[in-house]
């Protein structure tokens, strides 16, 4: 318990620390939101000066990261110039698109990943092994934006899948059915992307760590205690295996929010990747940092959630936290 | 409190005074919680000769050979080698006097890299501290150091190109032998090195250590579990339990005239099993 | 000899060799026979590398994927070697069970010490849950736990050696097999936690009348717990007889000489920096067997005739056969 108490606070200063350095690096970063302004000869100085004295940007940074501090314990995380909309709920509004597109390939790449690991795990040197080896070896070797390409064009190419943005043009229309269907289709192509690349690499480890257990000298023993290979393998071999795999999760789950940047961008979903890439080209303050800072939050989130997992998932962990033997 | 050790040499080479180190357990936000591991240990040591440290797990006696490596930083007293005091000393300053203290450990294939050469694994040490046997060596001195030294532990100078993991148990503690001797150490210290090993290959290894203690004059601190076998070694016998020093004296008189509880409880295990041995091989060759 | 027990387990003509990457066999172990009756306990005496191991897996079929074997294991009416892995597992924790030398590895660490007793009486037994909980107390308590109750909840780490080699020994005996084998159950710990495990063994014997094959390379482990004993060196058996007969005369120059090594490193009140007896050289490679006696390199006792051909069972007195030149031609 102490123990959780202990990571939280450390959590909770790790985001402080993270905004604090966002606030540095944007200041020490070249150029600012008005430098396209500047450049328009029908804008005059005095407008600009005046806008920027209204967002505040005039102020010292020791300053203006205080007022952001006091706000954001509001839940107000300021404005954002570009879009002249309150920061949080737009960023809300995309991250919802977000999490249900990583959501959703975090599920089913663990649900393919798994059952696959154990099995090659269980079987070394057969086909399917050699078959999965292979292939994750190369999704690894091929950069995910060059997959991504390469899938996006066989889906252009054979009109497989509906391909850019959430919904088609039409939506409102349809049925709640036909909506969803229609949500699903244009889901497809992101998720099947980022499936590819995940799975391939957690795979592996899945099944390094399976096999690792599987030749350790209390499985051969409890084998020679008769149990059978089926509940060795489930009631013995897996918990054991799920340790690292455990601390994989919390690094699947932290990410995401910030893993899908890549193929947000090629496939047009619309979700806080391309928000937040804009927002950097464009010098928008507030709004890089609010993102930041909410993909902080889900970065150390997922890793909380997985020392909680670790905690109830192996005894040995909590001797750490007890004053044990 | 604790008679000085040696008899006839009256140079003392290792002098530990007052050795205390606790582990806490606990951070920031709870009590924490101080285990004494080692509270309060005196012992001398003089030069040439080997005094046994024996106890049960958790006595304290691998603590007490790990401070006086400085492997760990004792929290107070003194550790005099020859009249300097290591007990304190930073990294910077311990270097040096690295290569006057060696360690031996019970599991050779966790104390060397498997996948090391034994060529690699003894040269090692000498390329950290840059010295062969009188001088800054280079490669070819080093080999030349290695083979006479894998002579001298017995082993074949051909296997140098070999990796550990070839080598068998005994031949691995051999290697780990061999590597502490690179640096010509005064100082060994053998954390239950014997344990662990065949009957045969322990008594080879033990007969080695004699020898090479005569050969390079060696003070020896060795810590083991097996009474028996350190009787037949040691020159003085110290007893730890619950991190003190409950006894301690030349072998002999710990033998004959055992004064700690804990003292006479090894004794007599270990004179139940040598009757136990004796009565079954009657008058055997 | 008991003629009225019977014969628990008959080994005979045993080879096992390991397949090696570069095509070699090592010959872990080389043409072996013996019998176990019930209620005896067997002590094999033998070093690293004499295939000691190799032969208590075998007699399990628990060998690497990369290990064959050929002779016969019977085990009552049934030939191991012959058995298909699900009548393997009907044999093995019922029938037979084996401790390993490392209690830190044998013992699954993320599961409770109660439970992993509790697995072993699952494949086996049809009891209750409740009944199963009452045999982890009363086995607890038979190895020697004060507090079955708080130690069946622990977890292996929280564990010393000695508690843990227990833990292992209540698994193995949790079906009450015929068979214990315990493969240097002792060399991982220390003196005292040692001689708590040997009481154990001799306990177990005489309360259920378990048959013990008992494995150690330290001669001083036997005396009063063996009847019987084997002495193993590069893959076979060299000497072999009543325990008593065995160390009170030993024959073979091995057996004599580790008997010799095992005396001088016992306590003595007097003999200082005196030389411990040892046995120079080292054993011979198991990839590269020579024709003739595996031992007469480092024999001191070595005739010429020792490097022809291989010894066979000479008997300079009755049921204690040899394998030496020495005794016979």
């Amino acid at each position: 318990m102490i123990y959780l108490g202990r990571r939280l606070a450390r959590a909770i200063l790790l985001l402080v620390g993270v905004s604090a350095l966002c606030f540095a690096f944007t200041e020490m970063a070249p150029g600012s939101f008005f430098d396209e302004m500047r450049l328009n000869p029908q804008i005059s100085p005095e407008t600009i000066s005046s806008l920027r004295s209204h967002y505040g940007l005039d102020q010292p940074l020791l300053v203006r990261y205080a007022r952001w501090m006091k706000s954001a314990l509001h839940a107000d995380l300021g404005y954002s110039i570009a879009y002249n909309l309150p920061v949080a709920p737009l960023l809300w509004s995309r991250a919802k698109n977000t999490l249900l597109l990583t959501g959703t390939t975090l599920f089913l790449t663990w649900l393919i990943s798994v059952p696959l690991g154990v099995w090659t795990a269980n079987r070394p040197g057969g086909a399917l092994d050699k078959a999965v080896t292979l292939l994750s070896s190369f999704l690894i070797a091929v950069p995910e934006l060059v997959i991504s390409l390469v899938v996006l064009a066989v889906a252009v190419r054979w009109r497989i899948l509906r391909v850019g943005g959430m919904m088609s043009a039409d939506v409102e229309g349809l049925s709640f059915w036909g909506m969803f269907l229609d949500l699903l289709q244009h889901l497809a192509l992101p998720a099947f992307i980022l499936i590819l690349c995940e799975t391939a690499v957690i795979v592996r480890h899945v099944r390094a760590s399976v096999r690792e257990v599987l030749t350790a000298p209390f499985v051969q023993a409890a084998r020679g205690l008769g149990i059978n290979r089926t509940r060795l393998l489930f009631r013995h071999v897996l918990p054991v295996a799920a340790n690292p795999a455990i601390s994989l999760l919390g690094f699947s789950l932290a990410g995401l929010l910030s893993g899908s940047l890549l193929v947000e961008v090629i496939c047009g979903w619309p979700g806080l990747g391309p928000l937040l890439l804009e927002a950097t080209l464009a010098r928008d303050l507030y709004l890089v940092i609010g993102g930041i800072l909410f993909s902080a939050l889900f970065m150390v989130g997922g890793n909380l959630v997985a020392d909680i997992l670790l905690l109830a998932c192996d005894p040995r962990m909590r001797k750490q936290g007890n004053d044990g033997r | 409190m604790s008679p000085s050790v040696g008899v006839s040499p009256p140079e003392s080479f290792l002098r530990v005074i007052g050795l205390r180190k606790r582990y806490t357990r606990g951070g920031l936000w709870r009590g924490t919680v101080r285990i004494s591991a080692v509270d309060g240990v005196d012992f001398e040591i003089p030069r040439g000769r080997m005094l046994a440290i024996v106890g049960d797990s958790g006595s304290g006696k691998s603590t007490v050979a790990r401070c006086v490596s400085r492997l760990e930083k004792p929290d107070s007293g003194e550790i005099l080698l020859r009249e300097t005091d290591i007990a304190k000393l930073g990294s910077r300053d311990l270097f040096p006097l690295r290569s006057r203290v060696q360690m031996v450990f019970q599991d050779p294939t966790t104390s060397m890299n498997p996948h090391f050469t034994a060529l690699a694994v003894i040269e090692e040490p000498l390329r950290i501290q840059n010295r062969g046997h009188d001088l800054v060596c280079d490669g070819e001195q080093r080999i030349q150091t290695a083979r006479s030294l894998m002579e001298e532990v017995g082993l074949s100078p051909e296997w140098l190109a070999r990796p550990i993991r070839h080598f068998s148990g005994g031949q691995q503690q051999r290697l780990a032998l061999a590597r502490a001797l690179a640096v010509r150490p005064q100082l060994l210290i053998l954390d239950e090195t014997l344990s662990g090993l065949d009957l045969s290959t322990q008594s080879q290894i033990a007969n080695l250590l004699v020898d090479l203690q005569k050969a390079h004059s060696l003070t020896y601190l060795l810590v083991s579990h097996d009474l028996s076998l350190v009787s037949r070694l040691a020159d003085a016998i110290a007893v730890m339990c619950g991190g003190k020093i409950v006894e301690i004296g030349p072998t002999a008189d710990v033998v004959a005239n055992p004064r700690h509880p804990t003292t006479k409880r090894l004794l007599d295990a270990a004179k139940a099993a040598a009757s136990k041995l004796a009565a079954v091989t009657g008058a055997s060759a | 000899m008991d003629g009225s027990k019977q014969d628990l387990l008959q080994v005979q003509n045993l080879t096992v060799g390991y397949a090696s990457s570069d095509g070699n066999i090592l010959h872990a172990v080389d043409d072996i026979s013996l019998v176990i009756r019930s209620g005896e306990t067997l002590g094999v005496l033998g070093e690293s590398g004499c295939g000691k191991s190799s032969l208590a897996r075998a007699i399990l079929r628990i060998l690497p994927p990369h290990a064959n074997c050929s002779g016969s294991i019977r085990l009552g009416d049934k030939n191991i070697l012959l058995l298909n892995e699900q009548e393997l597992q009907m044999i093995r924790g019922r029938q037979t069970s084996m401790v390993s030398q490392d209690p830190a590895l044998s013992l699954n660490p993320v599961l409770s010490v109660g439970r992993q007793i509790e697995e072993v009486l699952r494949a086996h037994l049809p009891l209750s849950g409740r009944q199963r909980r009452e045999r982890v107390i009363t086995l607890l308590r038979d190895v020697g736990f004060d507090q079955p109750l708080e130690i069946r909840s622990v977890y292996p780490h929280q564990l010393s050696g000695g508690q843990r080699q227990r833990v292992a020994i209540a698994q193995a005996l949790a079906c009450q097999p015929d068979l214990l084998i315990a493969d240097e159950p002792t060399s991982k710990l220390d003196a005292t936690s040692s001689e708590e495990i040997i009481t154990l063994l001799s306990g177990i014997r005489q309360k259920h009348n378990t048959s013990i094959l008992f494995i150690s390379h330290d001669p001083t482990l036997f005396a009063g717990f063996a009847d019987r004993l084997l002495v193993m060196y590069a893959g076979r058996i060299v000497e072999s007889g009543a325990a008593a007969a065995v160390f009170g005369h030993p024959l073979h120059p091995y057996t004599r000489a580790l008997v010799r090594i095992a005396r001088s490193s016992t306590l003595s009140a007097s003999a200082l920096r005196v030389r411990l007896e040892s046995i120079d050289g080292l054993p011979p490679d198991p990839a590269q067997f020579k024709s003739g006696c595996r031992f007469e390199p480092r024999c001191s006792d070595r005739k010429e005739i020792c490097s022809q051909r291989y010894p066979g069972a000479f008997l300079p007195e009755p049921s204690h056969p040899v394998n030496c030149f020495n005794y016979g031609e």
